[in-house]
């Protein structure tokens, strides 16, 4: 009764339009009630849940990626990236790829790096002879570094759902997304080649010192970020209010690109855009800890694992599940709904837990830009003003790529592993 | 009543904004701190944690009243007008009854932890535990008028 209530009980409601956080939290009430519980046990969870200096994060990650974007850094890391690479066979294309990449070191948000870069280089892209829905599908696909490239708000989740360090797991998203990178850049260049797309001059030194110049701020801030974390100077949450600091600074007082009354707005834009993922997190508490007492995910995994010999046949399935799950769910709430059961399944088939990290992030990644839902895909469709359709058709070879990443990263454990600190005895 | 519903809403709203912008001041003087004066601060954590349970919770019931709240509507996009605006509806009700539900377990959890105080500050533990009756409140509050409108549409 209780196991059909969370599971077949929020799928139904999920079908017909519940909003996935008030799904979770009225499937764990409906159970909790079920089991004639203490109802205060849901809000005493509540609490629980958002108790977390993990995920004070998010908050301000989403922030510091707001006031990059309004002080004017995204366009600087872009005119950087532009005297680069423009020259070459869809320069312009590798333009978006490069500075998604840089982008994704400063914010840890798949749909944010799209905003950022996407929002200046579609239109420059369709102005420069590009297919507009390839401009679009090739911004939301480099959205994907996002949550892959360290920092990243899926990383923290997940860091938090399976009691993981967050520092580690930040570094095993490296190599993916460096590789999905390297496979964005091949098809902007065939792409650009198969459709003729005129080629760009060469930036001239001075050109290029003059952009490396005012974009020296936006630079260091990855430095500032990922130099601090990994220094050992601060933990991820300060790095994230550290970042903001920076941003509110620069962008006030040395650049002077922002103004103060422009502030509360972007705090407020932080504060949705953190709750759509937040409440989701803060539900969940009460119904893990159901799932826990039902033993869904072990009884689940141990089945899985009589019927299943061997690990990689699990894993594949794993990956297909999320993959087909993740048309029609939020990410987010695939990591919180099933983080058990996935934890679970790794256990039982001996997968390190940054190895696990890596895939999950990894597959959050993919579901943010595959078709039919997924964040990036629509603020994509919103810059672009174009249907759902025509993105859709020109982003096959980009997801093509990434779950060709996906499939290394799933079966080459170094893939994630390769940044990880050595043990100190 | 609507405009109650938006005088609270605005409320929210700034109460957002100051959390975050609070949270923000909170991290950002505790690393200060321990690095130019080499004092580590013992309530900048939990004052931090405090307004993050509010940008969480409070975000929560904003999402209800502001309908960004992620969900799927490819079923209920081919639905018929008539058919569509029942589902949505029946999604606001449930919304509604949960709201209650919220309200009543959030009063019931600040009742058995009267008295309490938090860890470094020793700020009354109702503060923290109230936000779950509160944010309840504002949930049961946004999804009747998001029930009340479209029943008078």
């Amino acid at each position: 009764m209780i196991t059909g209530i969370l599971t077949a009980g929020f799928g139904g409601l999920v079908l017909v339009g519940v909003p996935f956080a008030i799904a979770i939290a009225a499937v764990t009430v409906g159970a909790m009630t079920a089991a004639d519980m203490e109802p205060a046990f849901f809000a005493q969870q509540l609490i629980a849940g958002s108790q977390s200096f993990s995920l004070l994060a998010i908050p301000l990650f989403m922030l510091a990626g707001e006031l990059m974007s309004a002080g004017g850094m995204s366009q600087r890391l872009i005119d950087v990236a532009n005297t680069l690479v423009r020259h070459r066979t869809g320069g312009l294309a590798m333009v978006a790829v490069v500075s998604s990449l840089v982008f994704a070191a400063i914010s840890g948000s798949a749909p944010a790096t799209t905003a950022a870069i996407g929002a200046i280089l579609i239109p420059a892209m369709a102005k420069e002879g590009y297919d507009k829905a390839f401009a679009a599908s090739i911004t939301v696909s480099a959205g994907v570094l996002g949550p892959l490239i360290p920092p990243s708000i899926a990383f923290i989740i997940w860091g938090i759902i399976a009691e993981q360090s967050i520092g580690r797991l930040f570094l095993s998203g490296i190599v993916p997304g460096l590789a999905i990178a390297a496979g964005l850049l091949g098809v902007c260049y065939f792409h650009a080649r198969r459709h003729r797309v005129p080629l760009l001059a060469r930036a001239s030194w001075a050109d290029m010192r003059h952009a490396l110049a005012r974009g020296k701020w936006a630079l260091l801030s990855p430095v500032l970020v990922l130099g601090g974390i990994y220094g050992g100077v601060f933990t991820p949450t300060e790095a994230a209010a550290m970042s903001c600091v920076y941003a509110l600074g620069i962008g006030l007082f040395v650049e002077r690109r922002l103004a103060p009354r422009q502030v509360p707005e972007l705090l407020l834009k932080a504060a949705r855009t953190s709750a759509m993922v937040t409440a989701i997190i803060a539900v969940s508490a009460g119904f893990g800890v159901l799932i826990a007492q039902e033993r869904i995910a072990v009884d689940f995994a141990a089945w899985l694992a009589d019927n299943v010999e061997q690990g990689w046949i699990a894993l594949a399935g794993l990956n297909l599940v999320f993959f087909l799950l993740a048309a029609v769910m939020d990410e987010i709430a695939i990591m919180v709904v099933l983080g058990p059961l996935l934890i679970a399944i790794g256990q039982r088939f001996g997968v390190d837990p940054i190895h696990l990290g890596a895939i999950i992030v990894t597959n959050v990644a993919i579901g943010m830009a595959a078709p039919p839902i997924g964040y990036c895909l629509f603020v994509g469709m919103a810059i672009s003003g174009l249907p759902l359709g025509k993105i859709a058709r020109a982003i096959w070879p980009q997801i093509l790529v990434m779950l060709v990443v996906l499939f290394l990263t799933t079966y080459i454990p170094q893939f994630a592993l390769m940044f990880q600190p050595v043990a100190r005895h | 009543m609507k405009g109650f519903v938006d005088v609270t809403a605005a409320a929210l709203r700034w109460s957002l904004i100051a959390a975050i912008a609070l949270m923000l001041a909170c991290i950002a003087l505790q690393v200060v701190m321990r690095y130019a004066f080499g004092n580590a601060l013992s309530w900048t954590e939990e004052l931090a944690l405090l307004m993050f349970s509010w940008a969480a919770l409070g975000g929560l019931a904003l999402g209800v009243r502001e309908g960004f709240h992620v969900r799927l509507v490819l079923l209920l996009d081919p639905l018929p007008p008539r058919a569509r605006a029942w589902a949505e509806r029946a999604v606001d009700l449930l919304t509604v009854a949960l709201g209650a539900y919220f309200v009543w377990s959030g009063w019931r959890y600040v009742e058995f932890t009267r008295g309490g105080t938090s860890a470094a500050i020793a700020y009354p533990i109702e503060l923290l535990h109230g936000i779950a009756p509160l944010a309840g409140a504002f949930v049961l509050l946004f999804a009747l008028e998001r029930l009340v409108s479209r029943t008078k549409a």
